[in-house]
């Protein structure tokens, strides 16, 4: 855990909750990164629990594993493909579903998440933007094209920020700017902004 | 591969710097020793990316000694040596290499690409014996990947995916085993699949003139009816206004998708308007003209003669025809009635395969050229761009996930500023080395966009 030997229980448990936000399984979604993070943050809890005596698995951290198994009205050949994909067998899960001639919506989400794990990134998008645009009141699909989105660009919130949002920085800068105006207007007995 | 995988070398320490070099030098000294003198010109920066990484996965410090290069026999170098991973690297590289230069061979016959080959042979026979699995690999991807491309693929992920598999499979080498194994064939998945879709950004230009396969310019390459837009002139015949093109001048193939370039030897009276059908306006007595229909994508390498012949079509009325590539041709008059033109082909042999440059003869004139490549680049921009990003995004996390504490800060500058940096650099089309150095310095990490290749 990092933690030199001897350490509190607080210092314990801050480095814990640290190797939770590094390791945590929602953050490496949809790939085999998700297992490995999975394996990792075991290890991490079975340490911690050792590290923290009696109190075992006092905050520690569960594994609410996904699953892809509980859609009502699903067929059953879904259901085969949804019971493969838990198992983690990809390949049979795309062989099945490519044998399917009904594009309906479920398809359209089972394909990207297939292909989301293969890393087929950009078909994988338009399947589970196809998949909402069919269905969009369905909560899975929803969650599933947000979750696809929010791994693909948590990237960006690296220490070493690069500087790709430059376009959306520039429209908060012209809000910061408004916003300045407006205050110091405000100031001065004006108003810039009538509404705020 | 192909040489993308660099750090960004204004960020580095200068002790970074030197560990870097030091294992590039020692791929490089490596490949001398045990492939000979002329495998040393096929080093890439990939390669000592390759044997960084899976050096840092070894606990234990790399073996650096001062050497002396022939490139600069003067100064010492440091020089990482005798070290598993660097011969790993050197073998991967070699390899690497001498099917790049098979392809080169097969591909654009190169001849020197076939002399280069088989001087490497030998060496490749021997990483053959050594590494049986990974060359298995390799030649397994490659042989799907040529057949992807002799299919004309237009799905970009499908395209990527062979030669993101094979990276996949030489990323990480023997001795890396179990959970590392696995993240490390996920971040080699993602590298080469990045590789790949940047070498086809890159290459747009040099593809379309070559006519080698391009993933991007197959699916985006379709639409460019605008394209010939300049070289049409406008005419009024029998009071219709019509398109006119001079013989030599582009169309846009609606069957197809692809530019063609019809030439037609009734000159003066030859009419093409701009929805891909082609008039004939023909003069008294002038029925018979002839039509030449070549492809300008050489992977289609067709050239097409034929002739036609009005049967009652009305002379001195515009008739409007519309090609059909089979050597017919459907005639309209200006009422809607059917006629039919029939066409023989002159070509049955087809010899003539019809590149960009035939013979000499431009067809584009320079700017034309430029201007298909560029609007493939925006159409594809997005797609793109979102996929490189992907990629970057899951490499990132894959490296997060190796828990790499030695020589961390010179792999983290590359995969969080050389890859992004190189991403940057080349969706905005900016040379390396061009411009002033700027964000060199203090506020350099905020500005990474910016121009600082000449460093």
């Amino acid at each position: 855990m990092g933690v030199r030997p001897g350490a509190t229980r607080e210092e314990i448990k801050e480095a814990y909750r640290k190797l939770v936000r590094k390791y945590h399984p929602d953050r490496f979604a949809g790939t085999d990164l998700e297992e490995v993070a999975k394996e990792k943050m075991q290890e991490v809890n079975e340490a911690y629990e050792i590290l923290m005596g009696d109190k075992a698995g006092n905050g520690s951290y569960s594994d609410d594993s996904r699953s892809y198994g509980y859609s009502s009205g699903s067929t059953n050949v879904f259901q085969r493909v949804r019971e493969r994909i838990n198992a983690g067998d990809y390949t049979q899960a795309e062989a099945l579903l490519d044998g399917i001639h009904d594009r309906s919506a479920e398809w359209h989400y089972l394909k990207g998440l297939i292909l989301w794990r293969k890393g087929w990134y950009s078909e994988a998008s338009s399947h589970l933007q196809t998949a909402v645009n069919m269905e969009p009141s369905n909560i899975e699909y929803r969650e599933a094209l947000k979750m696809f989105n929010d791994s693909l660009n948590r990237y960006r919130q690296q220490p070493y920020n690069y500087g790709t949002s430059r376009d959306d920085s520039d429209c908060c800068r012209l809000c910061t700017a408004l916003y300045c105006a407006d205050c110091l207007c405000e100031c001065m007995g004006g108003d810039l902004i009538s509404c705020c | 591969m192909f040489g993308y995988v660099q750090p960004l070398k204004p960020e580095l320490k200068v002790k970074e710097f030197a560990l870097y070099r030091g294992y590039y030098c020692g791929v490089c000294k490596v490949m001398g020793k045990l492939y000979g003198l002329a495998s040393r010109f096929t080093v890439t920066y990939d390669a000592a990316f390759l044997a960084l990484i899976n050096s840092a996965l070894f606990k234990d410090e790399e073996n650096m000694a001062l050497e002396r290069c022939v490139v600069n026999p003067l100064k010492p170098k440091p020089v990482v040596s005798e070290d598993p991973t660097v011969k790993y690297a050197a073998a991967v590289n070699l390899i690497m290499a001498y099917y790049k230069l098979k392809d080169g061979w097969q591909d654009e016959k190169s001849i020197l690409s076939l002399l280069v080959s088989w001087i490497l042979s030998p060496s490749a026979g021997r990483i053959m014996s050594a590494h049986p699995e990974m060359c298995q690999a390799v030649v397994e991807q490659l042989s799907r990947l040529a057949t992807l491309e002799a299919g004309k693929a237009t799905s970009i992920d499908e395209a990527a995916h062979p030669f993101a598999k094979l990276v996949s499979t030489v990323l990480p080498a023997p001795h890396v085993q179990g959970k590392q194994r696995r993240v490390m064939e996920w971040l080699g998945y993602n590298l080469g699949k990045w590789v790949y879709i940047v070498d086809a950004y890159c290459d747009i230009e040099s593809d379309i003139a070559s006519g080698s396969y391009n993933v991007l310019a197959a699916k985006y390459g379709k639409d460019v009816s605008h394209l010939f837009s300049s070289s049409v002139t406008t005419t009024h015949i029998n009071g219709q206004q019509r398109e006119k093109m001079d013989t030599s001048t582009l169309l846009f193939d609606y069957d197809t998708g692809y530019i063609c370039k019809r030439k037609l030897d009734v000159q003066e009276d030859s009419v093409l308007s701009l929805d891909g059908r082609v008039a004939f306006h023909q003069d008294e007595g002038n029925e018979f003209g002839r039509w030449r229909e070549e492809k300008l994508h050489s992977w289609l390498k067709e050239e097409i003669y034929g002739e036609y012949i009005t049967k009652g079509g009305n002379v001195g009325q515009a008739n409007d025809a519309t090609f059909a590539n089979e050597g017919k041709m459907r005639r309209l008059d200006g009422q809607g009635v059917a006629g039919e033109l029939v066409c023989r082909g002159l070509d049955n042999g087809r010899n003539n395969i019809f590149a960009w440059q035939d013979k000499g003869e431009r067809l584009y004139q320079k700017g034309d050229g430029k201007s298909l490549a560029t609007y493939i680049r925006e159409k594809s921009r997005g797609e793109v761009e979102f996929i490189l990003n992907a990629c970057l995004a899951e490499i990132g996390k894959a490296y997060e996930l190796l828990d790499i504490k030695k020589n961390g800060r010179l792999l983290e500058n590359i995969i969080y500023l050389g890859l992004p940096y190189k991403t940057q650099m080349v969706l905005n089309e900016r040379g390396e080395g061009n411009g002033s150095i700027q964000g060199f310095g203090r506020k350099a990490w905020c500005n990474t966009g910016g121009n600082k290749g000449g460093l």
